[in-house]
C-alpha cells in the first residue's frame, strides 16, 4: 500500500510537468499527426497511379485507417521520455541525487514517463482512436479489443525498456540527442509506421515481424483493422513478451553497472 | 549584415566546427555509434520510397529514379539544417545557461546560434544523399546545365528554412520553454518534402510554398532539373523565400529581447 | 577628467517565472501559474576605468542578471546601460571585442580536449594576432601555475584549475573590462589566492576594470568597493572598509572558559556562538569600557579571551536581517 502511494505521487507528479509544458506538447502532437497525413496523401496518390482495388492486400480505407491508427498509437508506444529525461537527469547532475532517493532509478523515470505518456494517451490516443474507428467502420470485438490492450501495454513496457538502455548512454556520450531521434524514426520505420509490415518484400517483413518492434505500431493496428487475425495476433504477443521480459532484464543488469559509472562522472 | 561581417561570421562558423569535431572524435566509441547511427539514419529515406515502388508503379509522374533524385534532394537539405540546428540541443543550453558564454563572443546572435553544435550525425545523411543524388542524376542522363538553378535554389531554400526554425525554436522557448514541437515541426517538413508538392492537393501545394516552404528545398528545384518550373513560380517561390528569411531574421533578433537564461 | 567603464541608470528588469500552483482545485493545480520576478529595479551606479568592484548579494538578489545585461546577453526593460561608451545590447559585437566574462556556472572551454586547444580557438575567435597570444598565454600560464596542466584534458582538470583555465581563455584578447560571475564556487583556497593575484596584477599592468559577482565573503579581499543586492536593489555602495565597520558599534568577545564557570556572560551581551569550552558573544563597544564587564574578563574561570571586529560574514548577515525586517 505504502509503494502504491509513492508511486502515484510519482505520476502525479509527471502528470503535472507534462501539462506545464502543455502547448509545447499539444503542437508536438499535431505534427505526429501530421506527418500520418503525409503517409495518407502519399498513398492516395500511389493507388490513383495504380489504378489497383488493394495493394499487398490492403484496400484504400483501411490502409488509410492504418496510418492513422498506427501513428496515435505510436505517440503512447514508441515515446523517448524516458531517454530524454534521462539525458536532462545526467547532463544537469540531477541524477547524482536521484540514485540515492529511497525510490530505485528506474522506477522513478518509468512512472515519470508514464504519467506524461498517459496525458497523451488519454487526451489524443483515445479520442482519436474513436473517431478512426467510426469514421472508417471498423468492426472491433471484444477478442480483438482485449488483444489490442493487451499489445499496447506489452510494446510500452518494450520501448520503456529500450529507452531506457539508450537513456544510460549519456552517462558515457554527454549529448545523445541525435541517438534518441534516430531511434525513434529507425523504431517508427521498423514498427510499421512508415510502411505497414505487410508490404515489405516477403523475406524482410520476415524478419521485422520478429523483432520487438513490430507490436509497437503494426502489431495492434493490424489486430484492430482485422488485417491479421486474432490468433496470429496472439503469436506476435507471446513473442513480444518474451521480448519484454528479455528486455527489462537486460535494462536492469545494464543499470546495475552503468550505476556504478554515475558517480564518477562530472566534477 | 555588411560582406566583412558576413565573411567573418562563415570564418567563425567553421573555426566552431573545427573543435566541435576535434572534441567530439577524442573518444573513439562515442564515434562509432555515431558512425553507425548516421548510417541508419541516411538509409532511412529510401526505404519508403523503395517498397513503395517494390509494390506498385509509384507516383503519376514520376519513375523510381526520379523519386529518389527528389529524396535525396529533401535529405541534403534537411541533412545540412539538422547539422546546423537541433532544436532540442539550442533549447537546452538556452534553459542552462550555456549560452550565455557563447553570447559573449564578437558575433551576430544568428552567426553564435548557427555555429552552436547541431546534430553532428546529419553531415553524414547529407553527404550520403548527395551520393545518391549523383547516382540517381546519372542514371536519369541529366546534364550539368540545369544543376545551376537547382544549386542557387537549394542554397536559398536552406537558407530560409534554416533562419525560419531559428527563429521558431527561440520562439518556442520564450513562450512555452520547451521545444518538443519544433523538433516533431522539423521531422515533419523534413518527411513531408520528400514527395512531389501536387499529392497533397491544391491546398497542400499552396501551403508547402507560400507558408511552410520546404517547395523551395526540395520540390521546386527537382522540377527545374527533372522537368521544369514556370517564370511565374519560380518569381512567386524566391519572393516567399526572400519574405520569409527577412521576416524569420528580425523576429529572431526581436525575440531575443525576451530571452532569458536559468538561474538569476 | 573622469572616464567611465560602466555607467547604469534606473535598470530595471523583470521576468516571467512558470510555476506549479501549489493551491485552488486538484484541475487548478495542474495548469502553471505564470508569475513576474523582478530581478533588478532602477539600479544606477558608475564604475571608473581600473576599479575592482564587488557585487555582492544573496542568490536570486539580480547580481547575475546585472552582468548579463552589462554583456548584452539580457535586454534591460528599461534605463540605460553604457559599457565603454556602447550600449551593451545594441552593439553587443563592439563590446564583445573588449569584453572578457567568466561565468562561473559555465565553462567557455571544450571538454574533452586540453585547454591549450580551447585557447587556440579563443585566439580564432578573437583573431588574436600570434605574437601577442603566445606573450600573453606564456605570462598568465606562469601567474596562474597552469605549466603542464594546460595540456590536458579539460574533463581531468580540478575545479580550480578549470577556473583558472577560464579565466586565461577570457583575457588572452586584452579585453579592457572583465565580469567575473561566481567564479569560485566549489574551488580550492589555492586557486582562489592565484585567481586574485591575477585579477590585481592585471589591473595594475593594464588598467583593467574588474567587477566580481559574489556571495562568497573571502572573494571580495580582492575589491576596494563593494556593491551590495538585496532583491534587486541596490542598498550599499561604498568602500570594503566602509562595509565592514557598518555595525562597527558592535565587538565580537570569545572567551575561553574553565569547566563548570559560573561566570555570566550573557547579560553583557548576545551569545553567538559556543563550541567546547569557547563561547563568542556581541557586545557593544561601549561594554568594554565597563568595569564590571572587565572585570569579568579578569575572572579565574577565564581562561583566556580575545577581541575582535565582527567581520563580513556577520556584518552581511545583519544586514540582510535587516533588510528582511523592513520588507
Amino acid at each position: 500500500m505504502i509503494d502504491l502511494h509513492k508511486y502515484s505521487a510519482i505520476m502525479v507528479a509527471g502528470f503535472k510537468q507534462e501539462l506545464v509544458y502543455r502547448l509545447d506538447y499539444f503542437f508536438s502532437l499535431v505534427f505526429r499527426i501530421l506527418t500520418a497525413l503525409v503517409a495518407i496523401f502519399v498513398w492516395i496518390t500511389v493507388f490513383r497511379t495504380t489504378g489497383a482495388s488493394s495493394i499487398g492486400g490492403l484496400t484504400p480505407d483501411v490502409l488509410y485507417a492504418y496510418f492513422f491508427i498506427a501513428n496515435a498509437i505510436s505517440i503512447f508506444t514508441i515515446n523517448d521520455t524516458v531517454a530524454s529525461n534521462m539525458q536532462d537527469d545526467i547532463q544537469s547532475g540531477n541524477i547524482t541525487t536521484s540514485v540515492v532517493r529511497p525510490v530505485k532509478y528506474p522506477t522513478l523515470i518509468f512512472f515519470n514517463a508514464l504519467a506524461n505518456n498517459f496525458v497523451g494517451l488519454l487526451t489524443v490516443l483515445i479520442p482519436f482512436m474513436i473517431i478512426i474507428i467510426l469514421v472508417a467502420h471498423v468492426s472491433i470485438t471484444p477478442v480483438t479489443l482485449s488483444l489490442f490492450i493487451l499489445e499496447i501495454i506489452t510494446a510500452y513496457l518494450i520501448t520503456s525498456a529500450l529507452y531506457f538502455i539508450i537513456g544510460s548512454l549519456a552517462v558515457y556520450l554527454v549529448n545523445i540527442w541525435g541517438i534518441i531521434s534516430v531511434a525513434d524514426s529507425l523504431y517508427l520505420l521498423l514498427g510499421g509506421g512508415v510502411i505497414p509490415l505487410i508490404l515489405f518484400p516477403g523475406w524482410a517483413s520476415q524478419i521485422l515481424l520478429l523483432l520487438p518492434s513490430q507490436l509497437s505500431v503494426y502489431t495492434p493496428a493490424a489486430t484492430l483493422l482485422g488485417i491479421i487475425s486474432p490468433s496470429a495476433a496472439i503469436g506476435y504477443l507471446f513473442a513480444g513478451v518474451v521480448w519484454a521480459v528479455v528486455l527489462v532484464v537486460l535494462a536492469a543488469l545494464w543499470w546495475k553497472k552503468v550505476s556504478q559509472n554515475i558517480t564518477s562522472v562530472g566534477g | 549584415m555588411t560582406s566583412n561581417r558576413l565573411a567573418q561570421s562563415i570564418r567563425f562558423f567553421f573555426l566552431a566546427q573545427r573543435y566541435y569535431w576535434k572534441d567530439f572524435l577524442v573518444y573513439r566509441a562515442q564515434a562509432v555509434v555515431w558512425a553507425l547511427y548516421s548510417l541508419i539514419n541516411f538509409l532511412f529515406s529510401y526505404v519508403a520510397i523503395t517498397v513503395i515502388y517494390n509494390v506498385s508503379s509509384g507516383i503519376s509522374g514520376w519513375s523510381y529514379f526520379q523519386m529518389l533524385f527528389l529524396v535525396s534532394t529533401a535529405s541534403l537539405v534537411f541533412g545540412t539544417i539538422n547539422y546546423v540546428l537541433s532544436p532540442d540541443w539550442i533549447n537546452q543550453l538556452m534553459r542552462r545557461g550555456g549560452m550565455d558564454t557563447r553570447l559573449i563572443r564578437p558575433y551576430g546572435r544568428a552567426t553564435i546560434y548557427l555555429s552552436a553544435e547541431g546534430s553532428l550525425s546529419s553531415i553524414v545523411s547529407a553527404f550520403g544523399a548527395f551520393v545518391v543524388l549523383i547516382y540517381s542524376a546519372f542514371r536519369l542522363g541529366l546534364g550539368p546545365a540545369p544543376f545551376i538553378g537547382y544549386l542557387l535554389l537549394l542554397a536559398i531554400g536552406t537558407v530560409t528554412l534554416t533562419l525560419m526554425l531559428l527563429m521558431l525554436i527561440v520562439a518556442a522557448y520564450v513562450v512555452v520553454r520547451g521545444s518538443s514541437a519544433v523538433s516533431r515541426m522539423l521531422s515533419f517538413m523534413s518527411q513531408a518534402s520528400s514527395y512531389p508538392l501536387p499529392v497533397y492537393g491544391i491546398v497542400g501545394q499552396l501551403i508547402f510554398t507560400l507558408v511552410i516552404p520546404i517547395g523551395v528545398a526540395s520540390y521546386y528545384p527537382s522540377e527545374l532539373v527533372l522537368t521544369s518550373v514556370g517564370a511565374l513560380t519560380l518569381a512567386v517561390v524566391l519572393l516567399v523565400s526572400v519574405a520569409i528569411s527577412t521576416v524569420s531574421y528580425l523576429g529572431f533578433n526581436r525575440l531575443m529581447r525576451h530571452y532569458t537564461s536559468g538561474g538569476g | 577628467m573622469e572616464n567611465y567603464a560602466i555607467e547604469v541608470k534606473d535598470v530595471s528588469k523583470g521576468f516571467k517565472t512558470f510555476e506549479l500552483r501549489r493551491s485552488g482545485s486538484f484541475f487548478h493545480r495542474l495548469w502553471r501559474k505564470r508569475s513576474w520576478k523582478q530581478a533588478l529595479s532602477n539600479v544606477s551606479f558608475r564604475v571608473k576605468e581600473g576599479e575592482i568592484v564587488a557585487l555582492l548579494g544573496r542568490n536570486g538578489s539580480g547580481k547575475s542578471t546585472l552582468v548579463k545585461i552589462l554583456s548584452g546577453i539580457l535586454h534591460p526593460d528599461s534605463g540605460s546601460v553604457r559599457v565603454l561608451g556602447f550600449e551593451p545590447w545594441k552593439d553587443r559585437i563592439k563590446l564583445a571585442a573588449r569584453l572578457g566574462v567568466v561565468l562561473g556556472a559555465h565553462s567557455q572551454l571544450f571538454w574533452n580536449i586540453s585547454a591549450r586547444d580551447s585557447f587556440e580557438f579563443m585566439k580564432g575567435v578573437y583573431s588574436i594576432n600570434e605574437r601577442e597570444y603566445s606573450q600573453r598565454l606564456k605570462y598568465y600560464l606562469k601567474v596562474l601555475s597552469l605549466g603542464e596542466v594546460f595540456n590536458r584534458q579539460v574533463r581531468s582538470l580540478s575545479l580550480g584549475e578549470q577556473m583558472k583555465c577560464n579565466f586565461v581563455a577570457s583575457i588572452l584578447h586584452k579585453p579592457k573590462i572583465v565580469f567575473l560571475d561566481e567564479p569560485t564556487i566549489g574551488v580550492d583556497l589555492p586557486s582562489k589566492i592565484a585567481l586574485r593575484n591575477a585579477v590585481l596584477d592585471l589591473r595594475a599592468r593594464e588598467g583593467t576594470t574588474f567587477i566580481l559577482t559574489t556571495h562568497i565573503v573571502e572573494d571580495i579581499t580582492m575589491a576596494e568597493r563593494v556593491i551590495l543586492l538585496n532583491n534587486g536593489s541596490i542598498v550599499f555602495d561604498g568602500s570594503r572598509k566602509q562595509l565592514e565597520s557598518m555595525f562597527g558599534d558592535k565587538k565580537h568577545v570569545e572567551l575561553r572558559l574553565e569547566e563548570g564557570s559560573a561566570v555570566d556572560f550573557r547579560r553583557y551581551g548576545k551569545l553567538i556562538e559556543k563550541s567546547g569550552d569557547v563561547v563568542k558573544i556581541e557586545v557593544n563597544k561601549s561594554t568594554l569600557k565597563n568595569q564590571r564587564f572587565l572585570r569579568m574578563l579578569n575572572d579565574k574561570s577565564v581562561l583566556d579571551y580575545r577581541v575582535a571586529e565582527p567581520g563580513l560574514n556577520f556584518v552581511l548577515t545583519k544586514f540582510y536581517a535587516k533588510m528582511d525586517r523592513k520588507r
